[in-house]
């Protein structure tokens, strides 16, 4: 009897998961790991149609270049040449040895020079708060602030002093030229603040099946006032092809804001929120998996936000920044 | 809201059973039966697959503690307990080498009842049931915005345990080399628990894996989750040596498993978790 039990329980103290879970999936071959990841993203992608990709295609060029004795750097060149075909800056592929990624700022001229704005529009002591670098340009008339990555660090003490500091302006430059992006909450923490009543910015969705079609349905995206200090005068937000990201999502934002006017250059897109995940031999990849839409249900601000007011950096002359001055001339008129 | 409620009456359907049962035993037995608060802990190993973010697994040493009630005779036992089980995982990749923490948190309550029709004079069975929630929170830094993932597993386990009495009845005198000692008599129980999940539900990330909470302006980080009912598989094991010791306390030292897998509309979780653990059960009744 005691045998019997034996033989009966032994299964169950030895790695029973092995005859209960799916088979192990750990591989380096290179065809193996291809497949995973164009599946992947042919299953997750959120812009297929917006920017108008053939995935299909895609894998017919990039897997013929690949056999099973394809080398480790050559089967990542060509897997990260598939996911740029995606255009999109929130799409890497990461392995111990290289990354790859979509220049996005490089899909337009530069368009922000920082040295020139220290050097010929803020005094050399401008205040730092928090994340924001700012001080009074326009014999006071003017605030300028600097706010160059959404670092999740917009805390109500930081914006409540800048507010408070240039309440009597008659109007602020908000600059986020090649601010890269970074945490969404940042986005909502600013624009609370230049509302005075609660405000329908844009639309969301994300993917929920495989089809190219299944999203979930769009969730409007609101904007409350703050309840403390708010800026309401006029609003000049600079932008650029470098405007990435969370940059995008406030851009896009702020076209249902009537206080706020972009100027500059089309923002760099990536109104899609980037997923996570992994290989069957360990390297890493994101992608984007959801998308922001216009108070029109419209996707295609994923390939950049337009300014309303166009304006672009003149390099032949460092003495002056073009955006700034278009600016300064919108809030003076 | 409706598929919420018919889940919490399902949890419900074991106790209004076993509460009938009881009913019909004897009331003197049971405020006899003996109760123990059991504090242990243990180590043993976790091997996790997610495969919303990845193929590979994930396995490391973990740790075990429990604390709980327990109450039990040869009749009936009644158990709920608290139990933590964590560590540091390893995808195991070389050089593309990703770690995972996993934590996972459960709460357990559970019922036998003797069955005499297949118990003897040497082997004591008893069936019944047991409702098990754990909730796992995991973290894994390579993986981006799919960083966090966290889950909670409902399950309403049948249960068959099959026991012994091991106990030395008489005193032994005996010899290791040139050391001789004494044994004196002592009650020990063996015994063998397979519970078998009937119910299965889990409340889990959607298809995407991650939600856009933070990018729509709200607060709600399981905006995108989804309850799958009726849905994957969970078995677990306890193997139990029971020493009872002078003061009525006793010592259980224990072999435990726990496997499970979500199934549904979204990618599966893969989790299997082992350990050896040590309890102390203090007598409070």
């Amino acid at each position: 009897m005691k045998k019997i039990l034996l033989i009966l329980l032994l299964p169950f103290f030895v790695a029973c998961e092995s005859a209960l879970f799916e088979e192990e999936m750990a591989s380096d071959d290179p065809l193996v790991n291809f497949d995973y990841l164009w599946n992947q993203v042919n299953d997750k992608y959120a812009f297929f149609e917006v920017k108008g990709i053939d995935w299909n295609a895609s894998r017919l060029k990039y897997r013929s270049q690949l056999n099973s004795q394809t080398s480790d750097e050559a089967l990542f060149e060509v897997m990260g040449k598939m996911l740029i075909e995606l255009q999109d800056g929130h799409t890497n592929l990461i392995s111990h040895f290289n990354t790859s990624s979509f220049g996005v700022e490089q899909q337009g001229p530069n368009n922000f020079e920082w040295r020139t704005i220290i050097d010929h529009y803020l005094p050399s002591d401008y205040y730092t708060s928090g994340p924001f670098q700012h001080d009074f340009i326009e014999n006071n008339q003017i605030g300028y602030i600097r706010f160059q990555a959404f670092s999740g660090y917009v805390e109500e003490k930081y914006v409540d002093f800048v507010l408070e500091r240039y309440k009597n302006t008659r109007g602020l430059i908000l600059d986020i030229r090649e601010n890269p992006g970074g945490d969404g909450e940042d986005i909502f923490e600013l624009l609370e603040r230049f509302i005075d009543h609660k405000t329908l910015v844009y639309y969301a969705r994300i993917k929920n099946g495989k089809g190219r079609h299944d999203f979930t349905s769009p969730t409007a995206v609101y904007v409350e006032p703050y309840d403390g200090i708010r800026y309401t005068k006029p609003i000049m937000l600079l932008t650029d092809r470098g405007s990435y990201s969370a940059s995008s999502f406030t851009a896009l934002a702020a076209k249902a804001i009537p206080s706020i006017v972009q100027i500059g250059d089309t923002t760099g897109g990536g109104l899609g929120m980037p997923n996570g995940g992994q290989l069957p031999n360990g390297w890493r990849y994101r992608f984007s998996i959801s998308q922001a839409l216009t108070l029109n249900l419209d996707a295609s601000y994923e390939n950049g936000v337009p300014p309303d007011i166009l304006s672009f950096f003149d390099f032949n002359n460092l003495n002056q920044d073009e955006v700034i001055e278009r600016a300064i001339q919108e809030i003076l008129k | 809201m409706k598929h919420q409620f018919i889940f919490l009456l399902l949890l419900l359907v074991p106790y209004l059973i076993f509460a009938q049962s009881e009913s019909k035993l004897d009331q003197q037995k049971s405020s006899e039966k003996p109760t123990y608060l059991e504090i242990g802990a243990g180590i043993g190993s976790t091997k996790m697959r997610d495969f919303a973010t990845s193929p590979l697994f994930y396995q490391g040493p973990s740790v075990r503690t429990t604390i709980g009630r327990l109450a039990f005779d040869s009749l009936r036992e009644s158990a709920i307990r608290f139990t933590y089980h964590g560590g540091g995982l390893s995808s195991g990749n070389g050089k593309d080498d990703s770690q995972s923490s996993f934590q996972s948190l459960s709460l357990s309550y559970g019922r036998l009842y003797h069955l005499n029709a297949i118990s003897n004079s040497k082997w004591n069975v008893k069936v019944g049931g047991e409702v098990n929630v754990v909730g796992n929170l995991r973290g894994n830094h390579d993986l981006f915005n799919a960083a966090l993932g966290t889950e909670v597993i409902a399950n309403v386990f049948a249960v068959a345990q099959v026991g012994k009495d091991v106990s030395r009845k008489t005193a032994k005198q005996k010899k290791f080399l040139f050391v001789n000692y004494h044994l004196k008599p002592r009650k020990r129980y063996l015994s063998y628990a397979l519970k078998t999940g009937v119910l299965n539900s889990s409340y889990r990330n959607s298809f995407s894996y991650i939600g856009d909470y933070a990018l729509v302006n709200e607060d709600n980080p399981f905006k995108d989750y989804q309850f799958n009912f009726f849905s994957g598989f969970r078995i677990a094991s306890s193997l139990d040596y029971t020493i009872y010791l002078e003061n009525r306390n006793a010592i259980r030292i224990s072999y435990v498993t726990d496997i499970y897998k979500t199934k549904g509309d979204v990618e599966s979780l893969e989790v299997a978790q082992y350990a050896l653990k040590i309890a102390l059960l203090f007598n409070t009744k």
